[in-house]
């Protein structure tokens, strides 16, 4: 099974949800909203049994992804403009949701093909729209990767003039052969400035049921046979297909859990990834002593448990203030990413409010800081993106 | 006429009638009043964009309560026959025709309003110089809020010989102007393209909708209006004073000038 696949923007399909999974969510949607249910915003009920996976673990048996295959699978679909890329004066455009490695992937690549790696400018140089930061990186015709598209214009009246500059320079052939990398949502901004005629896009396939089952499962097994198995902590069921001497006449039954982590991940492997990370659970008397580690002692035969669906404590959008936390998320969604300040600059928000929404939807693990700049979690990127979308907003197409 | 000598002998209004009757119209108002409060909460607890379907609803099921009522009381007072049908229609048809033309005509109009739908709840619209959003469609009347968060109370009747101006035609497209009035010395092609960058970049922007700059020279300058649609209509008032301000604030930073008072009143159009 192909695990890493490139197709054209248009292509690109996220996991649909079963008629079952759309009637459940419906219908806790509607207990939610006429109050008769706070399941979703209680806290998971830790099973006394059960406890988390140490860190080491983990670790081994949900390794966060590793983007380097990705990276070198890019090269199949880029084979043709690869051979032809003397002759190609518009770069190509990689396009990719939160969390779903696209930055990595063009990194890690960049890195694989010795191509030079353009930074992002800075929020002066964008509030500039001085070119001058693009022309100190680009030098004698020499390829280039440019993963930061989102991060070369500021939704602010000001905050225009440099990606409009970028665009001319590529529409005039005058930046020579590239690769652009864009975020999803900041794409869905700055396509107004890109011609529709110029469709040389593309993205990462989205990772459905049987592609996230193979990927986590191979992921687990450390590309070798262990045989763990993962069971559903609250009725036994197999997340992932057992093994044949484990299937006795075919009567194992299987559970919905990867079905639904596709679809509520939106087929965005960071995601599904976070969400797979926190769900694992692991009996006490089978937790191995840390001192084995260094003798990588096998797991094969164990169970690892998998917390049922309904008992994962998915993010909760905070009451009131509706108006407020979408001007939030939206901004922060266009700029995958914004300093407290720059928040101030690009919503209609004063820095107090700005503060105050940043201090509820961090409460809510909704939203994150790292490295000065906020943004919204894995886990809190779904329910970010549907409350958007409750509320009329503009959404990306993954 | 055969049969049926006048209204009285055509009418079975004895006690047990007269009893299903007022059970009929005291379950028919049970309905109503249950009708306005629930689909009204319903609407408050959907998603937005969900939100005027079920404020829609309400009037239409209004509707069949009542002619569902109506069947029930005529079927049970007369026998339905073409003669009886005749004598009673033309009989009411005379009393009301003239006692209620207005009020009838109300009616009638609020029954092809929800046929033809020329306004919905949660539109908004402009009846007479009244503009607002419909808050209710009632059998007679409409319910409009403005946005100085007033009532107006609109006759169904307005349908037949008024223009009714609605902005957003059942959708949440509502395109929203902000006005801008530059002396006329400067460099259009800039703040045309500034102008732009300010609708594009306000937080309330329905970003998939067209902005358009519209401008036109004027005895006493340029007159820009900016054309661009909010994320909710509701926002209206916020999306244009957003444009207005940050064009203020862009348009200043391009050292231009705003217009000045015309001389002569009336030279503003």
């Amino acid at each position: 099974m192909t695990i890493w696949e490139y197709v054209p923007l248009a292509e690109y399909t996220p996991p649909t949800p079963s008629v079952k999974a759309i009637s459940e969510n419906w219908f806790a949607e509607l207990r939610r909203r006429f109050g008769a249910g706070k399941a979703q915003a209680e806290p998971f009920e830790e099973r006394e049994s059960l406890k988390a996976l140490p860190a080491w673990q983990l670790q081994r048996i949900a390794p966060a992804p590793a983007w380097r295959a990705a990276a070198q699978a890019l090269d199949v679909r880029l084979e043709h403009w690869l051979a032809d890329r003397q002759s190609q004066h518009i770069p190509l455009l990689f396009i990719g949701p939160p969390y779903s490695g696209h930055v990595e992937i063009l990194q890690l690549w960049a890195e694989l093909h010795d191509w030079r790696v353009i930074e992002p400018p800075a929020s002066e140089e964008v509030f500039a729209g001085d070119l001058s930061w693009l022309s100190d990186q680009i030098v004698d015709d020499q390829p280039w990767v440019f993963p930061h598209l989102e991060r070369t214009y500021l939704r602010h009246t000001e905050g225009l003039g440099l990606i409009r500059r970028f665009f001319d320079q590529v529409y005039a052939g005058n930046l020579g052969c590239g690769l652009i990398g864009c975020d999803s949502w900041g794409w869905t901004f700055l396509r107004r400035f890109w011609p529709e005629h110029l469709s040389n896009t593309l993205a990462l396939r989205a990772f459905d049921e049987k592609l996230l089952s193979h990927y986590l499962q191979a992921l687990a097994s450390g590309g070798e046979d262990q045989h763990l198995l993962f069971r559903q902590s609250d009725n036994g069921k197999y997340v992932f297909p057992p093994p044949e001497d484990v299937a006795v006449n075919g009567s194992v039954h299987h559970s919905d859990y990867m079905q639904r982590l596709a679809v509520h991940s939106r087929g965005i492997l960071g995601i599904a990834w976070t969400i797979w990370h926190n769900s694992l659970r692991i009996e006490p008397d089978e937790e191995i002593a840390e001192e084995a580690q260094a003798e990588a002692v096998d797991l094969p035969g164990k169970t690892v448990w998998v917390a049922p669906w309904s008992q994962i404590k998915h993010p909760v959008m905070p009451p009131g203030a509706i108006r407020h936390q979408a001007f939030v998320l939206h901004a922060l969604l266009l700029h995958s990413g914004l300093t407290g300040e720059q928040l101030a600059q690009v919503t209609p928000l004063t820095a107090d409010e700005v503060t105050e929404m940043i201090y509820l939807l961090q409460n809510a693990r909704v939203l994150a800081e790292s490295a000065g700049f906020w943004r919204v979690t894995a886990q809190g990127y779904p329910v970010a993106r549907q409350f958007l979308v409750d509320n009329g907003y503009p959404v990306d197409e993954f | 006429m055969n049969g049926a000598n006048s209204i009285t002998d055509i009418l079975a209004l004895n006690q047990d009638n007269l009893i299903a009757i007022a059970l009929i119209l005291v379950g028919a108002w049970l309905l109503i009043a249950a009708n306005q409060r629930i689909f009204p909460w319903l609407a408050s607890r959907v998603p937005n964009q969900h939100r005027n379907f079920f404020l829609a609803g309400e009037p239409v099921l209004r509707l069949l309560i009542i002619m569902v009522s109506v069947v029930l009381i005529v079927t049970r007072i007369i026998d339905p026959t073409f003669e009886n049908l005749v004598v009673l229609l033309s009989a009411t048809g005379l009393a009301l025709g003239f006692a209620f033309k207005d009020y009838i005509s109300s009616l009638l109009a609020g029954v092809v309003t929800l046929y033809e739908l020329p306004y919905r709840p949660g539109d908004w619209i402009a009846v007479n110089g009244a503009y607002g959003k419909v808050r209710s469609i009632g059998t007679r009347a409409a319910e409009i809020v403005t946005l100085d968060d007033t009532v107006v109370v609109i006759p169904h009747l307005k349908l037949w010989d008024q223009l009714i101006y609605n902005g957003n035609d059942g959708s949440r497209n509502l395109m929203c102007i902000a006005d801008f009035y530059l002396h006329p010395d400067h460099d259009a092609a800039r703040v045309k393209q500034a102008l732009y960058d300010v609708a594009l970049t306000s937080a309330f922007l329905q970003i998939a909708q067209p902005i358009f700059v519209i401008v036109q020279e004027k005895p006493w300058g340029t007159h820009y209006r900016l054309k661009a649609y909010p994320i909710e209509p509701d926002q209206q008032l916020n999306f244009v004073t957003d444009m207005t301000v940050r064009g203020k604030a862009r348009l200043a930073s391009l050292d231009v000038r705003f217009a000045q008072l015309p001389v002569f009143p009336g030279q503003m159009e």
